[in-house]
């Protein structure tokens, strides 16, 4: 079932005219009807979780709002989309801005904000054109601007462009940016829902998630509830990546296997070149990776699907995380030490170099991995790898820091061996790659 | 440092979006325009400018132009060829598109070409894995990257350059 | 009930809203957690994580690391600040920190004081696991200052500098640049400490945790004997300092935290500008002249000189022919000492002080409407306005520390006023800044009250209980003609409005003057008025409010509270009063006159008219400072004996019959009061220069060479000869003033009072008194010929006659008096940044180099006279405050032009 992707495919539905002929805008037309409160209900109801990364549920992030007297509220559209492994909301926005538009107006409704940004990484610079276009048409339709549908309600909506920092979509880096600040990101609290925006409460929310709020208005919360399972309801966007036939952006309901998912011609299509499977990094490059043989099937023995639970299910320790759903899939004749070591560059170059151990530990775990990738390394900088990571994990103002150190956490975790080859073979290591770990899944059981 | 009367029209619409008193909010997306207006790069006179133009004090602009990695600092070339490098395009062969551009142009990564025309620019994550490899060119991303690629939009922005000389 | 908190199992009792490093400061001392980027005067910041504690819901629950600086503290929570874990974390931590520091503790400055240090060694590390890597070890001292350093191959990224410059001092000089590894702290531009914005307060020097910036004194080292708390001589502001001292001499000062003024902030001439202390300029001899020459003399025959020569004059032409100037630099003590030699020795009320020259319109206006001339509230109070009025004080110059305070305010986006004629750097961040035309205080304040009465926000229940005279007040200020204030104050009734609203709907809202309010001839009519707005608006006796004149000398307060005026003795009692006037006979045992003597002014005209034939003057130099320089270098020629007592040989010392060598602040013990009348401990930190010796000490050898025996001077004895006569020192004991001092009222129990006529005025309702604004005199006489009003003003870098500070290197960072001239006014006279300009008065002309600034509006000119070279009293006039005498140094007309030398080298080069 899809839910946000349904129309993408239909020639010109970037447009007002055929994205409302093909039922735009009825959910706004419901819920400008609604009083406000019953539409965070909805929400609430709908058991939406953020779909940026880290899965909180929307409806009670929005229920936070302080809404003390005469202070503006503002909703913020987290588009900095700049996890490695995630492009879901680019095509988004590239190919539905309408619907990002409609969720937008829903959602800056409910939640009171007369004054809406979209905060876009500064690299998506040619959709700003796109969603500066469908903002241009919405307002001409009288779907923002003053007296919204003749409600009363005001609302306009800028997009803001970065300017090339990862930091920035972390939720209060994004604010000081969008206050014409470095992106450092505050101390917590206050959250944003009490001082956000210009001190003033804010909801800041991914592109997806705001998009989400369309259908749940659509079908109502309680039926969207009803998709997928468990806890991880409705449709989710996964982009999908790295050694698969066919990389791209699927929304799939949550409980389909991720077998099926990496091996259906449905999906991804299966490994090119009919390769092995060695890993995968099924949530964005921060979380942790797995090795084949936890990835169909848990450690308990069970069927590993594509939900929140499911592949978190075994801890760190032998699970993962859904995250934003950048779904990094590495074939037989990938490094996982050079891999890890472009994530820690990647967390190095994006460290905003506020707290101490994030900006010095992401430095050095980049520098140890790249001596040990380029044979420089000894046996004691896998154990300092391991030290350093656990510093910086949980010890920092941002999850940023958890970010960086996840990933290499995770590679020597399950890919120790490999390290060490690196270190015993100096030589071999740059010109070969270790291989597929012992533990890893033979062919997959899904036929291509 | 002067401003196109369209671009000075554009900065006014900027600063007219926020609230009163907000007006620094403006600064990342005027130093955007100001870096278009001053071939691609922000000397400390064009931050000036935009200091004077937000009534903030020249030391807000640096400390931000300094964080974000599309203001480029120092002169760079016509065409910043911006190539990922992260985690999935690495899996996808970038480390040979670099060096490939590298040998091609004859220069290293943060160089730019004797001509002036090329600079290379490595990049973190763009955000385009599954089009990988991958790079940002100018508004514009060119995915899916080979060597013939590669040829391809090197003569393309020779043949622009020529054009407009 | 008290909420509580557990640590390592044990409850301990919250405050609320306290942070977790709060509370265990609070129970386990300043170093119960290690931390880097904690500051005690900063905000809390988070970066770098070394103060890390567990926490827990339940006891023996999951545990979560947290940084305790900035997370509060949930009631109920299990702290454990140095679990095993934690200890790990926090030693990984600075080992990290540790790979980008240099690590030559040894010969580092800070050996010995540096918190990195404190921090390595607590957490424990023994080597540093890591490989070389890239550092910033390369990166450069910049020695470009005079003053500041920096060494950022020393820097931990922490931000207390950055931090400390933009919430402490508002300077936003320092920042931080780049990102990640690559973040480096930057002055400006990423320029050098000399060509960016800095104002040397030091502040980012002291927060520095290590070396990374420092000062040229070294102020952070440990290479001294003994530190020693004193009181800054500067302004009024009375910052604590503390002095370190090697071997006798001064090596270097810093701000003590736990000052109550100051809070571990000071500014460049209390940190750095002390050099003046042992300069090689500096007197050490008594000199008596002999025709044009001085000869070095003994203090025995400098004693005898001037005792003989006293008597005679005393004995021929009475004691009024004698007069006293004493210093508002000194102590209370030595101030205390001037007026009973004055009183009790000579027999005359002739004795005043410098406050005639600042702040007694202020005395005298308060005291009229509140019944005590001193400040109302306390600089503290800023914590709980909500509205702030600063009338003619330009205190980011004048009174730096409180300055950054009301800057901090300004900035914080809540309401604030600023009347001055000057952009000044506060008006700059000011809610309304009123820029009005000089001399037309009186003009602006009565619209604030019309607009206060029009619109109908007079606190009724106040006026009624508290006050007297409202009616007729109120039928005075309606009565005024805005059409015509408008026009003559230049500022647009709209924007008064406003601003009076916005003071008068304050819940709180707290006024500060300084000498653009005084240094007028309507100046004590202007300090009415601003009792009066206060009093209109209920805005008197709690935290957060009243009128409060920021006291321009160290000890301005003091030297009046001491009696150094004619008309008032000690504690301010009228000499005319006879019950006073008896007190005052009894207590010293003498003949007191019992009419007025002569204010500043007044002297110089009774020596030009032969009846003041001797003078003693102390510390100050009239000659360079009082206006209308010929006219009273004439008087003081006309002297037959002129005493000055100094540090320097000042331009009013050159003109002295004997010179008495005194000693600096940092060679003496006594008390200073500051503006918010604490008085406060001065301690000696190093022996008086050989050949010195202190104001106090010379009273005391003087008044018994003349017959009145005393005790060797020391202050303890004259302050408890205070506390006998002035009543609001009644408590006051030298021990018992302690490290942050006491604020009058001191009453018998040594309680001394924040806040003043908290139920009841001083003499009972407040008095409104109205007065009408009326045209300068100097405008009115030479204004058509002399079309451009100069108003003077101070710079941050000098003080005063600059005797001082002239001698420090402040003087390599303003080297010279400037003119500010707006852009117009230079263009219409073909006037050049840096060139010369003629100004000229009806008294005189000066030459002075322009500066072309949008600071002043057109037609209005301002300069400096911290440099003998210009002289710029030369064109300011003698017409003074019509009831205080307080001079008009605010309101010259002048004339100017291209000065015609530089001009003519222009055109020939």
């Amino acid at each position: 079932m899809k839910l946000l992707l349904e129309n993408a495919h239909i020639e010109g539905i970037r447009y007002y005219e055929i994205y409302r002929k093909h039922g735009g805008y009825r959910a706004a037309e419901k819920a400008l009807k609604m009083a406000p409160d019953e539409i965070v209900e909805e929400v609430k109801k709908s058991g939406l979780r953020g779909r940026g990364g880290a899965g909180f549920p929307a409806g009670m992030k929005w229920s936070f709002l302080a809404k003390p007297e005469g202070v503006p509220r503002h909703l913020v559209c987290n588009a900095d989309e700049s996890e490695p492994g995630t492009f879901k909301d680019r095509y988004l926005m590239e190919f539905l801005p309408h619907l990002l538009i409609e969720g937008l107006l829903i959602s800056s409704f409910a939640l009171g904000s007369n004054l809406t940004f979209i905060y876009i990484r500064g690299e998506y610079a040619w959709i700003v054109d796109v969603l500066e276009q469908a903002i241009a048409e919405a307002k001409t339709n009288g779907w923002l601007g003053k007296n919204i549908q003749g409600t009363g309600f005001d609302c306009e909506i800028h997009v803001q462009r970065g300017a090339g920092a990862y930091i920035c979509g972390e939720e209060t880096a994004l604010l000081e940016s969008l206050e014409g600040k470095r992106g450092n990101p505050r101390i917590k609290p206050p959250f944003p829902a009490v001082q956000g925006l210009w001190l003033r409460p804010t909801v800041v929310n991914n592109v997806e998630t705001l998009a989400a709020v369309v259908p749940i208005m659509n079908i109502g919360g309680e039926a969207y509830s009803k998709i997928g399972v468990g806890r991880s309801t409705g449709t989710k966007l996964i982009s999908a990546c790295g050694n698969i036939n066919k990389p791209g952006v699927y929304e799939i309901e949550m409980n389909l296997s991720v077998e099926e998912f990496i091996y259906s011609d449905e999906y991804c299509s299966g490994i090119p070149k009919g390769k092995k499977l060695k890993a995968c990094i099924p949530g964005g490059s921060s979380v942790p990776i797995v090795p084949a043989n936890l990835l169909f099937k848990t450690a308990k023995g069970e069927t590993r699907y594509m939900n929140y639970e499911s592949l978190s299910d075994g801890g760190f320790a032998t699970g993962t995380m859904m995250g934003s759903g950048g779904f990094i899939v590495l074939d037989e004749d990938q490094c996982v030490v050079r891999h890890t070591m472009t994530l820690a560059r990647f967390y190095n170059h994006e460290s905003c170099g506020q707290c101490s151990p994030c900006r010095e530990g992401t430095g050095w775990m980049y520098k140890i991995l790249k001596n040990i990738e380029y044979g420089k390394g000894k046996m004691s900088d896998i154990d300092l790898l391991w030290d350093i990571q656990g510093k910086i994990e949980g010890n920092t103002i941002c999850p940023l820091g958890d970010a960086a150190a996840w990933p290499v956490a995770a590679a020597i975790r399950h890919f120790r061996d490999e390290f060490e080859w690196h270190v015993t073979h100096p030589e071999e290591a740059q010109t070969r790659n270790y291989g597929l770990a012992h533990y890893a899944e033979p062919l997959s059981t899904v036929t291509v | 440092m002067k401003f196109s009367e369209e671009k000075l029209k554009k900065v006014n619409e900027i600063i007219a979006r926020y609230p009163d008193g907000k007006q620094k909010s403006a600064l990342i997306p005027i130093l955007h325009i100001a870096q278009e207006e001053n071939n691609g790069w922000l000397d400390v006179t064009t931050m000036d400018h935009v200091a004077i133009m937000l009534n903030i004090l020249p030391i807000e602009v640096y400390e931000v132009a300094t964080f974000y990695s599309m203001f480029n600092l120092k002169p760079v070339g016509k065409h910043v060829f911006e190539v990922c490098r992260t985690g999935p395009c690495m899996l996808n062969g970038s480390d040979d598109i670099i060096q490939y551009i590298k040998d091609k142009l004859g220069i290293n990564e943060g160089e730019t070409t004797s001509d002036g025309l090329f600079t290379l620019k490595p990049a973190e994550c763009l955000g385009a894995c599954g089009y990988a490899p991958m790079m940002q060119l100018g508004k514009h991303y060119r995915e899916h990257l080979t060597k013939e690629k590669v040829d391809l939009i090197i003569d393309e922005c020779r043949r622009n350059a020529a054009k407009n000389n | 009930m008290k909420s509580t908190a557990y640590v390592d199992g044990i409850p301990y009792v919250l405050n609320e809203g306290e942070t977790i490093l709060s509370l265990l400061k609070r129970n386990f001392g300043k170093d119960a957690v290690p931390t880097l980027c904690d500051a005690p005067n900063l905000k809390p910041f988070g970066s770098c994580r070394v103060c890390s504690v567990d926490v827990a819901l339940t006891e023996n629950g999951p545990v979560k690391t947290v940084a305790s600086c900035h997370t509060p503290i949930t009631p109920g929570t299990y702290i454990y600040p140095n679990s095993d874990r934690v200890q790990k974390l926090r030693k990984n931590i600075v080992e990290l920190v540790l790979t980008d520091h240099p690590l030559d503790c040894l010969t580092c400055e800070v050996n010995g004081n540096c918190e990195l240090q404190d921090v390595a060694a607590r957490v424990g590390i023994r080597n540093v696991r890591y490989p070389a890597g890239k550092n910033h070890g390369q990166v450069e001292k910049d020695l470009s200052h005079p003053y500041m350093t920096t060494d950022f191959s020393k820097c931990i990224n922490c931000f207390r500098c950055v931090r400390a410059c933009d919430e402490v001092q508002g300077q936003f000089v320092l920042s931080m640049a780049g990102r990640g590894f690559d973040a480096h702290i930057i002055k400006g531009n990423d320029v050098s400490f000399n060509d960016s914005d800095c104002v040397s307060c030091g502040a980012c020097s002291q927060a520095c945790p290590v070396a990374a910036i420092s000062d040229v004194y070294e102020s952070k080292s440990t290479a001294f004997d003994e530190k020693v708390r004193t009181v800054c001589t500067y302004c009024g502001v009375g910052c604590n300092l503390d002095v370190a001292v090697s071997t006798g001499t001064i090596k270097s000062i810093q701000a003590p935290y736990d000052a109550d003024v100051n809070q571990g902030h000071t500014c460049l001439k209390g940190r750095f500008a002390f050099k003046f202390y042992n300069h090689k300029d500096r007197l050490r001899k008594p000199l008596i002249r002999k025709g044009e020459e001085f000869v070095e003399a003994t203090w025995e025959e400098a004693y005898d000189f001037i005792a003989e020569k006293l008597t005679k004059i005393k004995s021929e032409n009475g004691p009024d022919f004698i007069a006293a100037v004493s210093s508002a630099r000194g102590t209370n003590e030595e101030n205390y000492l001037v007026q009973k030699f004055m009183r009790a020795v000579i027999g005359t009320n002739n004795v005043d002080s410098c406050a005639r020259v600042c702040h007694s319109p202020t005395a005298l206006g308060m005291q009229k409407t509140f019944g005590t001339g001193a400040a109302t509230n306390s600089v503290v109070d800023l914590k709980y306005t909500n509205c702030i009025m600063v009338i003619g004080a330009n205190p980011t110059s004048g009174h730096p520390v409180t300055g950054a305070k009301l800057k901090q305010f300004a900035i914080s986006g809540k309401p604030s006023i600023v009347i001055d004629p000057r952009k000044t750097e506060l008006a700059r961040y000011a809610t309304y800044h009123l820029q009005l035309r000089p001399g037309t205080n009186v003009a602006l304040l009565n619209m604030m009250l019309y607009y206060i009465i029009s619109e109908g926000l007079e606190a009724k229940d106040f006026i009624k209980s508290r006050t007297e005279g409202y009616e007729d007040f109120k039928q005075q200020i309606l009565q005024q003609n805005i059409d015509e204030l408008e026009r003559i104050t230049d500022v647009d009734r709209n924007l008064v409005r406003k601003a009076a609203i916005a003071y008068a709907s304050a819940n709180n809202a707290m006024s500060f003057h300084g000498l653009g309010v005084t240094e007028h001839s309507q100046g004590t009519h202007t300090v009415m008025l601003i009792a009066d707005l206060a009093m209109i608006t209920g805005n008197i006796g709690r935290r957060g409010v009243g009128v409060n004149p920021l006291r321009g000398q160290n000890n301005v307060q003091g030297a009046a509270d001491m009696g150094c005026q004619p008309h008032q003795g000690a504690g301010y009692l009228d000499v005319t009063n006879p019950q006073y006037h008896s007190k005052y006979e009894l207590f010293y045992n003498a003949k007191l006159p019992n009419y007025v003597g002569y204010k500043i002014p007044q002297m110089y005209d009774a020596a030009l008219s032969g009846k003041l034939k001797a003078m003693w003057v102390i510390g100050e130099d009239m000659a360079q400072t009082d206006p209308n320089t010929h006219h009273v270098v004439k008087a003081l020629k006309s002297l037959e004996l002129f005493v000055v007592q100094e540090l320097f040989m000042t331009e009013t010392a050159k003109l002295a019959h004997v010179v008495l060598p005194a000693c600096s602040f940092l060679e003496k013990d006594g008390t200073f009061t500051n503006g918010e009348r604490r008085i406060q401990r001065v301690n000696k930190v190093v022996e008086p220069l050989e050949g010195t010796k202190s104001d106090g000490q010379i009273m005391v050898e003087i008044m018994k060479r003349m017959g009145l025996l005393h005790l060797e001077y020391h202050p303890s004895w004259v302050l408890d000869e205070v506390a006998k006569i002035v009543p609001f020192f009644e408590g006051v004991t030298w021990e018992g003033l302690g490290k942050n001092g006491k604020q009058w009222p001191v009453d018998k129990n040594g309680k001394g009072a924040e806040i003043l006529h908290i139920n009841e005025f001083k003499h009972g309702k407040g008095k409104f008194i109205h007065n009408n604004w009326k045209e300068s005199e100097e405008l009115v006489q030479n204004g058509k010929e002399f079309p451009y009003i100069i108003t003077t003003n101070r710079t941050l870098e000098h003080y005063n006659c600059g005797a001082m500070t002239r001698r420090t290197p402040n003087v390599d960072i303003i080297t010279e008096d400037v003119l500010l001239i707006h852009p117009d006014d230079a263009a219409k006279h073909l006037i050049n940044n840096g060139d010369m300009v003629c100004v000229t008065s009806a008294r005189g002309k000066v030459d002075v180099k322009a500066q072309i600034s949008d600071e002043v509006k057109q037609g209005v000119l301002s300069s400096t006279f911290h440099f003998p070279e210009i002289m710029l009293n030369n064109i300011t006039s003698s017409f003074s405050d019509s009831e205080a005498l307080c001079p008009e140094y605010k309101v010259v007309a002048v004339n100017i032009r291209k000065s015609k030398g530089q001009y003519k080298n222009a055109v020939v080069g």
